[in-house]
């Protein structure tokens, strides 16, 4: 995963904020076809991995809530191998770089 | 005279309350959002409450009321949608406690949401006074009041940002935009099953 993304704390620390190093487009309806959805809006989509909320943004971002950094690693790599795998989230080169 | 504090975890609020507590009786409520940001925003406002020298504190969680205007309702008049609710369900709990005013921890222009045109829309929704003792201070001031009484370490203390906020809030909504986004959902349930799940928290 380190490869791939960044993993840091929220500013507040009750979270982990997941960052590709690339720009990422994501395949929302995929991700919600797998994984329990909470809430998907316009902009983002909540999703429930194994008791713990993620929230994916479209360009790849990734905000886990919990202060236990190794259920937000585990969270996050449920998502990724799988999603990264079936081209879920694809690097997006047609956007510049950033949030 | 006796009144409503919309009392949450942030740095305002608790400064607001110490102002009009000095006039006025009050009754805080906190409204939480459990289901997206957790039960760290009601632990801080007990925390808060505690400092400020409450007894008790009405919650209410407003999760589901927040995913009903979130998937229903235009997203740039969330907050705003967001706000009139909380002036719907104070009104009734201030009504059923003898209270005759809301109070708010508001300061103007402070966050983009937060404009002399979005409030007017906020506050037509209740007969009842809102009153916001923080309306022309700075957050320096307010800060430095928070700094003063207490509250602000309190305040800095971990808590997940509401997340289901829009990136491009509107900031200059208007009355009869708002009242069609609640056309989408309905408002005397979600207010009704809002007021029934109040509970009091033991402030320690």
């Amino acid at each position: 995963m380190s490869d791939f993304f960044v993993m840091k704390p929220c500013q507040k620390a009750t979270a982990f904020e997941v960052v590709p190093q690339k720009q990422m487009s994501v395949d929302f309806d995929s991700l919600g076809k797998v994984f329990e959805t909470v809430i998907r809006i316009e902009g983002m989509m909540i999703l429930n991995i194994q008791g713990v909320q993620a929230t994916v943004y479209p360009r790849g971002k990734i905000l886990i809530r919990t202060t236990d950094r190794d259920k937000a690693e585990q969270a996050v790599n449920s998502i990724y191998e799988i999603a990264v795998k079936e081209g879920w989230f694809k690097e997006d080169s047609t956007r510049g770089s950033g949030q | 005279m006796k009144g409503v504090m919309l009392l949450s975890g942030g740095i305002d609020s608790p400064v607001a309350m110490h102002l009009i507590s000095k006039v006025h009786d009050i009754e805080a409520l906190h409204f939480s959002n459990g289901e997206f940001a957790g039960k760290e925003s009601v632990d801080k406002s007990i925390l808060i409450a505690k400092k400020l020298g409450l007894t008790r504190l009405m919650v209410i969680d407003i999760a589901h009321l927040l995913k009903e205007i979130a998937t229903k309702c235009s997203r740039k008049y969330y907050f705003v949608l967001m706000k009139r609710f909380m002036l719907r369900i104070a009104e009734k709990i201030a009504l059923l406690n003898e209270c005759a005013f809301i109070c708010t921890g508001d300061s103007l222009a402070q966050v983009s949401s937060q404009t002399m045109k979005n409030l007017e829309v906020v506050d037509a929704v209740t007969p009842m006074p809102v009153l916001r003792p923080l309306i022309g201070y700075d957050k320096e001031e307010i800060i430095l009041l928070a700094k003063e009484i207490g509250t602000f370490d309190l305040s800095k203390g971990p808590e997940m940002c509401d997340i289901l906020g829009p990136k491009h809030p509107a900031t200059k909504a208007r009355l009869e935009h708002v009242m069609e986004e609640e056309k989408k959902i309905n408002v005397a349930a979600l207010v009704d099953n809002a007021v029934a799940s109040a509970r009091w928290a033991a402030v320690p």
